[in-house]
């Protein structure tokens, strides 16, 4: 689809392609200004591309999904002041093609599932800021959509409620909703995405699933050494294989190797320098390869 | 598939500003403040009709004693002088004390009074008896010189005659329709511009059309605006007929006001009214970033013109202007149901102004739903009138 959209001089979204499966988790990853956001609003039809193609694998030649086919929850969100959540969330479901007694059911069950069912009567302000956000979500999935894009839907939750979103996440998914999420919070959603796409500048950076992204993308593990205190660290940190080498005062040397063929000789080199009592190998994180493919290029002020 | 969608809106928006138990305590104080001025006002009245009590002092207090009917409760005693007087006029005995010579007289009072007009005209009229009686000109002489020549009015067409009462009527009618302009204006400003701030509005973008959304606006809101007009309207018209079966002195509702037809036509020239009126204040709120620093906010008053125009037509309903502002779309929702009480209108003049009306309503939704679904989606800066244009254009 190689989706184009231009702001002015800024050119937000600058020949994106990419497919997401049904019934998965397909998460979009960037800094901020990355073009994440006007990627799901395109995706959505409240913005136009300016060049590009979006299609939909829609029954009976459908074009574009249905109202009710789709849940949002956009980044910038919030409630209606002067009515009750219980009614709003049952107003947005009226709105995605509920009838207003099924809306109505509907809505309490969702507040019932995020711990909100004896809130209903109660206005937002009333709420904490993670209940309303809870609302929020309600109100974008009160209809069950098929297809749900959120927007940064972490954003401002402790972390219980970042479980019980991710939970949420989890459940849409085992009942064959297809979700497209755009998130800051690697570790959130490196638990909880099927396929990752890496946007920065509005192109594609990296693409696939956390395995396939290691794979991919080597970023050289992570050593944890164990060895007598104290430790200097500096003789591997001149080693030409080893990136970065801190620690030692508590006897934890920790390693960053440049290349994961340097393994080896970083070893033989650790032994000769240290009397080591134990070695730990991590694994790269999404964030070590977000990281690693965004954050030499990501603009200022970006957030990983 | 849309209406009804717009309908659920509708209903949406008129629920989430009415709010019945506030709108009854309105009401409520509304009519207690209505009673309470209705009832001040007779107590002084009451208290303004009790005689003044007068001394009349000097050569030509007997002939002025003479005059000034129930108002004036003279005090004639030419045993006491004026200082005599003046101790009574300082123990509250005495409203004024009237020292009357030649053709003047002096007033001594607490303070200058509301009356004062009315002792004037009858010193004048004294001054002018005597001016006359010196030329040797009978009173009644001057009277009939200038009482106005005899004009007996026949009118043509009785009906038409019969609804000239109703100009109260008319400025009532015209008064409603500005009121309930305002009235659905100010929550159009207030909801979008909050939608707005709340950033609620691309979770409905997403759900529905911009158009069906402002479609939906508009009607509730034109519903809310008249049934807040009928619960302001209603009662206090109910609470005057009352008084006035009770007795009170208040003046006789005109007979056009209580007419169907009229009643029929004010209520589908308001309805459109409103729907051309708010469908303009949801595009231009729809490009309001900021109520508190956007200077479009002052574009509520913009009606004020075309329907402030109305109030010209009540003093004469058949001139041409009045004839044209009562077919153009912008002042037709009140001079229309104001010259329909005032004069006979022809019925494809009536069938005309709503047709127009409703063509242009049909237009303006279309490029009122484009500059909405633009401008709701602008945040951070408030589109320029050549981009607001351009839209428009762009709708047509």
């Amino acid at each position: 689809m190689s989706l184009v959209k231009q702001f002015g001089p800024v050119r937000a979204v600058d020949g994106l392609g990419f497919e997401v499966a049904r019934g998965e988790i397909f998460a979009l990853l960037g800094p901020n200004g990355a073009g994440k956001t006007t990627t799901l609003r395109m995706l959505l039809g409240i913005l136009r591309p300016d060049r590009g193609e979006i299609r939909y694998a829609l029954d009976a030649g459908a074009r574009w999904p249905l109202a009710s086919q789709v849940g949002y929850l956009p980044e910038e969100r919030d409630l209606f002041r002067e009515a009750p959540v219980g009614r709003t969330v049952a107003y947005f479901g009226v709105l995605r093609g509920l009838d207003r007694r099924a809306a109505d059911r509907a809505a309490a069950a969702w507040l019932e599932r995020v711990g909100l069912a004896d809130r209903a009567q109660e206005r937002p302000d009333a709420l904490s800021k993670g209940n309303q956000q809870k609302v929020q979500l309600a109100a974008a999935l009160v209809h069950r959509p098929a297809l749900a894009f959120l927007d940064e839907p972490f954003s401002g939750l402790d972390p219980v409620n970042q479980e019980l979103f991710l939970d949420l996440l989890r459940e849409m998914r085992a009942t064959g909703t297809t979700v497209v999420l755009s998130a800051h919070q690697m570790a959130l959603v490196e638990r909880v995405a099927d396929r990752i796409l890496v946007v920065n500048r509005g192109r594609q950076a990296l693409s696939g699933t956390l395995p396939e992204l290691r794979r991919r993308h080597r970023v050289a593990p992570r050593l944890r050494l164990l060895v007598d205190a104290p430790a200097d660290p500096a003789p591997l940190a001149r080693h030409p294989g080893v990136a970065r080498a801190t620690g030692g005062e508590g006897g934890v040397v920790t390693v960053e190797l440049l290349d994961e063929e340097a393994l080896g000789e970083v070893l033989a080199a650790a032994a000769s320098a240290y009397r080591l009592r134990g070695i730990h190998a991590e694994p790269p994180s999404l964030h070590d390869i977000y990281l690693h493919a965004v954050g030499a290029d990501a603009p200022e002020g970006s957030a990983p | 598939m849309r209406w009804p969608l717009a309908l659920e809106v509708a209903r949406w928006e008129f629920l989430r500003f009415f709010k019945l138990k506030d709108q009854l305590l309105a009401l409520a104080t509304l009519l207690a403040v209505g009673l309470g001025a209705y009832g001040v006002s007779a107590v002084v009245k009451r208290s303004g009709a009790k005689p003044l009590r007068v001394a009349l002092v000097g050569p030509g207090a007997a002939e002025l004693a003479a005059r000034g009917g129930p108002r004036f409760d003279w005090r004639l005693d030419p045993g006491r002088s004026v200082e005599e007087r003046r101790v009574e006029l300082a123990r509250g005995a005495l409203d004024a004390v009237l020292v009357v010579e030649g053709e003047g007289a002096t007033l001594h009072v607490k303070r200058s009074p509301a009356w004062r007009g009315e002792l004037q005209v009858l010193l004048d009229e004294r001054r002018q008896r005597r001016r006359l009686a010196e030329a040797g000109i009978e009173y009644a002489t001057l009277e009939a010189v200038l009482s106005p020549a005899p004009l007996e009015v026949v009118a043509f067409a009785p009906e038409a005659a019969a609804r000239r009462g109703g100009t109260l009527a008319a400025i009532v009618a015209i008064g409603m329709m500005l009121l309930g302009v305002f009235i659905g204006s100010a929550y159009l400003l207030v909801g979008i511009t909050g939608e707005k701030q709340l950033r609620i509005t691309e979770q409905v973008v997403a759900a529905i059309r911009p158009q069906t959304w402002v479609d939906g606006k508009i009607l509730g809101l034109s519903a809310l605006t008249l049934v807040l007009l009928f619960l302001y309207v209603g009662p206090p018209t109910l609470a005057f007929g009352l008084l006035r079966l009770l007795g009170a002195d208040l003046p006789a509702l005109p007979a056009a006001a209580a007419d169907p037809g009229f009643l029929a036509a004010l209520v589908v020239f308001a309805v459109l009214g409103f729907l051309l009126w708010f469908t303009f204040f949801a595009a231009i709120a729809a490009t309001v970033d900021d109520p508190n620093n956007s200077s479009r906010g002052g574009w509520l008053m913009f009606p004020l013109l075309p329907l402030g125009l109305a109030f010209a037509v009540v003093r004469d309903p058949d001139t041409i202007l009045a004839r044209v502002l009562g077919l153009l779309p912008p002042s037709a929702p009140a001079v229309m149901p104001v010259r329909l009480l005032l004069t006979d209108v022809a019925a494809w003049e009536v069938l005309l102004a709503a047709a127009l009306l409703v063509s242009s309503i049909a237009l303006l939704r279309r490029a009122a739903g484009k500059v909405f679904h633009l401008g709701m989606l602008m945040y951070g800066k408030e589109p320029t009138w050549r981009e607001i244009w351009r839209w428009v254009r762009e709708a047509g």
